[in-house]
């Protein structure tokens, strides 16, 4: 068969061709064509399109077709005959009549399946009532008249009208079970297809995610590897900038006179601020890189609280604010990472003591209170929810200018001064908050502010009082 | 008054370390890179050694690998003195034999409190 | 791709209708089923969910036999146009031979026309077959709602673009034989031109409309198709 062109080897269903025993359900096809067959007396063969016999009922003629068949004669002839119906070809709407030597006949008539024959049918054997003249055929002596008579008399007697009409019914029967046939074989294969070709693009998608990760992961990790390359990197020439100068500061070089104690100073305090400044930085990004890790241990918050105030002091001093330092009896250890909560402390107090008037107080207390729970209520009814807990709060209030309501919220954001002012003249980085509330969520924690207009502000640490488990 | 080896391929840094340390009593050795520092351990004993991680050649971890296996060295503490403050770091640093670990940018007075905790508890 | 089997004398062409959900699509076939000479087509198969979005497909045979008896198949199918069935779309898409866009005139619908385009451009790239290769018709359907886009408006990007643009109601049938006499005869004259299929089949374009076309309802004009010119 040549083809100019030919369907890719995974070309859909779409494009295949069916033959006649692909379309029909054999099995109920037979029952059907056997219960035609005995309505009307008649056999019938159907051939596929590549002379397959698909179907065989046998009629009122297949007694008289044996007999002649058991001559020798008779079976050369019919042998022949049977190869003359198989390569008939018939066209669509052009049915053919075959005469048989024994005097029977034969409709010939295609079945066809969008528009081109699929197949053929071949009816009868029946006897025609057409001529009524029809002698025996002649196959030697064996072959009694009286028997080939009686039998050939048990064959239904048609005319060909009717035949033509009974076969055109066959046929249009045959044709609606291919199409029903075709449209199931189409949507159940259109249907896998369908799938398949979903699944293997899902295949695809999913790979293509996996790639994606992978070289997010990767990035992540170079991220990680600059983070602390750059850590390195700023720290080393720091080292000796506060070294050198604590060492001058010492009196190891020889003796500083008073206005070159005071130069070591300023380098000493900015040495310290830029490594503030870079740790901050280093943090927040680290934070945000959600690579933070807490190093938790039991810890008493009154203590680290007095450490964060004692840091503090000397500044205090010089800033002219008083620090009252009040820890209430009966505050648990918790479990919690006590450097990064001194840390938070620090910050708190610190900018306490900054916005503070000269003269003015910074109140650190810490001790246990009770709040609506921090923790998420999922997967339980209201009505077990504890709706208060306790908490260790460690509040720093200072008197201070305050913050207008409306910027309130917006303290904890990164880089953020209430005054507009820009990071530096305060001494600070506008990172500070923002990490200070980093590190108390980190903890399961929450971070509270209150303030009035020339009022001062009172900033509230809420840890959960969690043990070791 | 301990014997104390410090190792940095940064000399400012070496020489403060130095000078502190030397100011305290103690008998400073000074080395600028990782196969000095082997070499002197093989030579002399020590109570304490100073390492910095990052150098060219031998880094400070493996300094300490090989000094943990020798049978001078086994027994002698490790400082780890770094501008590095990522946990992995520490846990290799650990893993590597080291006791403390001192970050840059240091005082010297955390310095010589760091050294002090060790040579004299 | 065009099937041709010289040997038994037949030639297969499939033509998709594409586009964006509910533009009419199966509406398009269902009309010309009635239009067509039964002689000529087969049934109208409508694979489709119980409350008619078309789910996989629709087919529809429409056949022929030349006078030097070759078998002329041009089946028409139409692709589903629900976003989630793009793998059975790329399926139907195999082997187009040509292509009506049937396009939702509605204004609020535009961008549902240019992604279904885009699609299927997509589709048909992974089928192997570049877009401006295939032989392709535009059909707006819907004339007759409201809020569309004007006729001048079509008019106006109809001339700058290279596809023949088709109007229609395929609801009432309007412009619906139009739409496909203007596919076979672009997709003919593609064919014709890479296969030699008047040589082969031994008929010229017009007999080959004429075979398909014949008794059913008069074409109201052929305007467009020959404003297009012979460039294609």
């Amino acid at each position: 068969m040549s083809r100019v062109s030919s369907p890719a080897e995974d070309a859909s269903v779409l494009q295949r061709r069916f033959s006649l025993g692909e379309l029909l359900d054999l099995d109920s096809f037979r029952d059907v064509c056997e219960s035609f067959a005995g309505l009307f007396q008649i056999g019938f063969k159907i051939f596929d399109s590549s002379r397959e016999m698909l179907v065989d009922m046998k009629g009122s003629g297949s007694e008289y077709c044996a007999y002649i068949f058991s001559q020798p004669q008779g079976k050369i002839q019919c042998t022949r005959g049977v190869g003359i119906i198989r390569e008939a070809e018939v066209n669509v709407g052009q049915p053919i009549y075959h005469d048989c030597f024994s005097g029977l006949r034969y409709l010939i008539a295609p079945v066809t399946h969008e528009g081109e024959s699929i197949g053929k049918i071949v009816f009868g054997p029946y006897l025609p009532a057409e001529p009524v003249e029809n002698p025996l055929p002649a196959l030697g002596e064996k072959f009694k008249a009286d028997i080939a008579m009686r039998l050939r008399g048990k064959v239904r007697r048609v005319q060909d009208e009717v035949v033509r009409k009974v076969v055109r019914h066959l046929v249009q029967m045959i044709e609606v079970m291919l199409y029903v046939g075709y449209k199931n074989a189409l949507t159940s294969r259109m249907h896998v297809e369908s799938v398949t070709a979903s699944y293997t693009e899902l295949q695809t998608k999913n790979q293509a995610l996996q790639d994606s990760y992978e070289r997010l992961k990767e990035l992540d990790r170079l991220k990680s590897n600059f983070l602390a390359t750059v850590s390195h990197e700023l720290r080393t020439p720091l080292t000796s900038v506060i070294g050198y100068s604590e060492m001058l500061l010492e009196g190891l070089a020889g003796p500083m006179s008073d206005e070159q104690t005071e130069y070591l100073h300023t380098i000493m305090e900015k040495g310290d601020q830029l490594l503030g400044i870079i740790t901050s930085i280093l943090d927040f990004s680290k934070i945000e890189m959600g690579n933070l890790r807490l190093n938790r241990s039991m810890v008493n918050m009154i203590e680290i609280a007095r450490s964060a105030v004692t840091t503090l002091m000397p500044i205090a001093r010089k800033a002219e604010v008083k620090i009252d330092f009040a820890g209430i009896q009966g505050v648990p250890s918790i479990l919690a990472d006590g450097d990064k909560i001194r840390q938070v402390l620090v910050n708190l107090i610190g900018n306490a003591v900054k916005f503070n008037h000269q003269g003015g107080t910074v109140t650190v207390k810490v001790e246990v209170c009770t709040r609506p729970s921090l923790e998420v209520q999922e997967n339980l009814p209201a009505a077990l929810a504890r709706p208060e807990h306790e908490h260790v709060c460690i509040s720093v209030a200072d008197t201070g200018l305050g913050i207008p309501a409306d910027k309130l919220e917006r303290v904890f954001d990164s880089f953020y001064q209430v005054d507009g002012s820009s990071t530096r003249e305060h001494g600070g980085t506008g990172l500070g908050l923002a990490i200070t509330r980093s590190l108390v969520e980190a903890h399961a924690g929450k971070i509270e502010v209150q303030s009035g207009i020339d009022r001062g502000s009172t900033f509230t640490v809420l840890l959960p009082i969690v043990g070791e488990s | 008054m301990a014997r104390i080896l410090v190792v940095d391929d940064d000399t400012d840094i070496l020489m403060l370390e130095e000078k502190v340390l030397a100011r305290e009593g103690h008998e400073v050795q000074a080395v600028t890179s990782g196969e000095s520092a082997l070499a002197a351990i093989r030579g002399k004993e020590f109570d304490l050694i100073l390492l910095d991680i990052m150098m060219p050649g031998i880094d400070g971890f493996e300094v300490s690998r090989l000094v943990k296996n020798e049978a001078q060295g086994k027994s002698v503490p490790v400082i780890f003195v770094t501008a590095r403050d990522d946990s992995e770091s520490m846990r290799e640093g650990f893993r590597a034999g080291g006791t403390v670990f001192l970050s840059k940018p240091f005082t010297a007075n955390q310095l010589v409190r760091v050294v002090n905790s060790i040579v004299r508890g | 791709m065009v099937q041709i089997n010289l040997e038994q004398r037949e030639i297969t062409i499939k033509i998709v209708y594409y586009g964006p959900a509910l533009s009419g699509k199966t509406t398009n076939l269902q009309s010309v089923h009635q239009i067509l000479d039964p002689d000529v087509r087969g049934r109208l198969m409508v694979l489709d969910t119980s409350d008619d979005r078309t789910l996989f497909f629709d087919l529809m045979p429409v056949y022929f036999k030349t006078s030097s008896g070759f078998t002329v198949k041009i089946k028409l199918f139409t692709a589903p146009g629900q976003i989630m069935h793009n793998s059975t779309r790329r399926i139907v898409l195999q082997g187009a031979d040509g292509v009506v866009f049937v396009a939702d005139s509605q204004k609020s619908l535009s961008q549902a026309n240019n992604d279904s385009w885009r699609g299927m451009a997509a589709n048909l790239k992974l089928n192997g077959i570049d877009v401006d290769d295939v032989p392709m018709v535009i059909q707006f359907n819907k004339r007759d709602l409201p809020e569309i886009r004007s006729d001048s408006e079509i008019a106006e990007v109809a001339e700058k673009g290279k596809e023949p643009v088709f109007k229609a109601v395929a609801i009432r049938g309007e412009g619906v034989m139009e739409t496909l006499d203007g596919i076979l005869r672009l997709t003919w004259r593609t064919m014709n031109a890479r296969f030699g299929l008047e040589e082969k089949l031994q008929i010229q374009e017009d007999a080959f409309i004429k075979h398909i076309l014949k008794n059913s309802v008069m074409l109201s004009s052929q305007r467009t198709l020959q404003s297009r010119g012979d460039s294609q």
